[in-house]
């Protein structure tokens, strides 16, 4: 059975904590857009249906790759946002008499995601190295029950 | 220059909306007028993921068209049909001949899943 599209789009959410900014359709975008990216990856012929938005035999391990893929654009996004220019924010602590107020440090946290989008990186080579080893089909399987060419086989 | 307003629809539920267009904090006066809008995956797309079949009517405000009122209501048989994704949607209105359209809204169209059908 095939895997739709708006269940991996809707597993991608929750995975990753059902964040606000983010909701299932936009996810599902990116999904139907980047099937050329996934192909390249797995040397596959995975096609959108245009009339559904689904792939047609889109598997389970093709489904993990996906995932991972649309993980690794999300940490990156989050990662061009806290380094870009939006997410600069020179002023980290103010302190005035008794009170004090410690802000988030971005640059630590665009290191989390930019190390978040590099262990995902390995982790999408592992998998497509693993699904491209499973794809594999032998053109010959030579055996001794072969008869090698101008070989005389003598009958009995 | 359309106003952007970001739109959701559920896959199985009637879609209910209701625009007020506005010129410069006035209602605008839609008589003579006719609309359409449609809802597509891409600009390109030959498809469309939805057309919203949007029709002015006249609303508690005012007489006739002045209200400025634009309805979509697509029944939740048609909704069911519609796949989940994000796409791009704009409304617009075209004067009596048929010649000249203006675009009064557009934005995301975001289409949801249903857990019970």
């Amino acid at each position: 059975m095939s895997v739709k599209i708006q269940d991996v789009a809707d597993e991608i959410w929750r995975e990753i904590g059902e964040p606000s900014e983010v909701v299932v359709p936009s996810i599902a975008f990116w999904l139907q857009t980047n099937v050329g990216k996934l192909n390249s990856l797995i040397f596959g012929e995975l096609s959108l249906n245009k009339q559904d938005l689904e792939i047609p035999n889109f598997t389970e391990d093709q489904k993990a790759i996906f995932k991972l893929m649309y993980l690794e654009y999300f940490y990156n996004k989050k990662f061009i946002e806290t380094t870009g220019a939006a997410g600069t924010d020179q002023i980290l602590e103010v302190q005035t008499d008794s009170h004090k107020v410690r802000k988030i440090n971005k640059n630590e946290l665009s290191k989390t995601y930019l190390a978040a989008k590099v262990n995902l990186q390995e982790e999408i080579k592992r998998l497509v190295n693993g699904y491209r080893f499973n794809a594999l089909i032998p053109l010959d399987v030579p055996g001794d029950d072969t008869i090698a060419e101008n070989e005389v086989v003598e009958s009995t | 220059m359309s106003t952007k307003i970001d739109i959701s629809g559920y896959r199985g539920t009637d879609l209910n909306i209701e625009f007020t267009g506005t010129i410069a904090g006035s209602t605008i006066d839609l008589s003579g007028y006719s609309v359409s809008g449609h809802a597509r995956f891409q600009p390109s797309y030959t498809g469309k993921l939805l057309d919203l079949t949007p029709t002015i009517f006249s609303g508690s405000l005012g007489a006739a068209y002045t209200s400025g009122l634009i309805r979509i209501s697509v029944p939740a048989a048609t909704m069911a049909a519609v796949p989940v994704t994000q796409g791009k949607y704009d409304i617009e209105i075209w004067n009596a001949a048929g010649t000249t359209a203006t675009g009064l809204f557009a934005g995301k169209f975001s289409m949801f899943s249903e857990y019970t059908f």
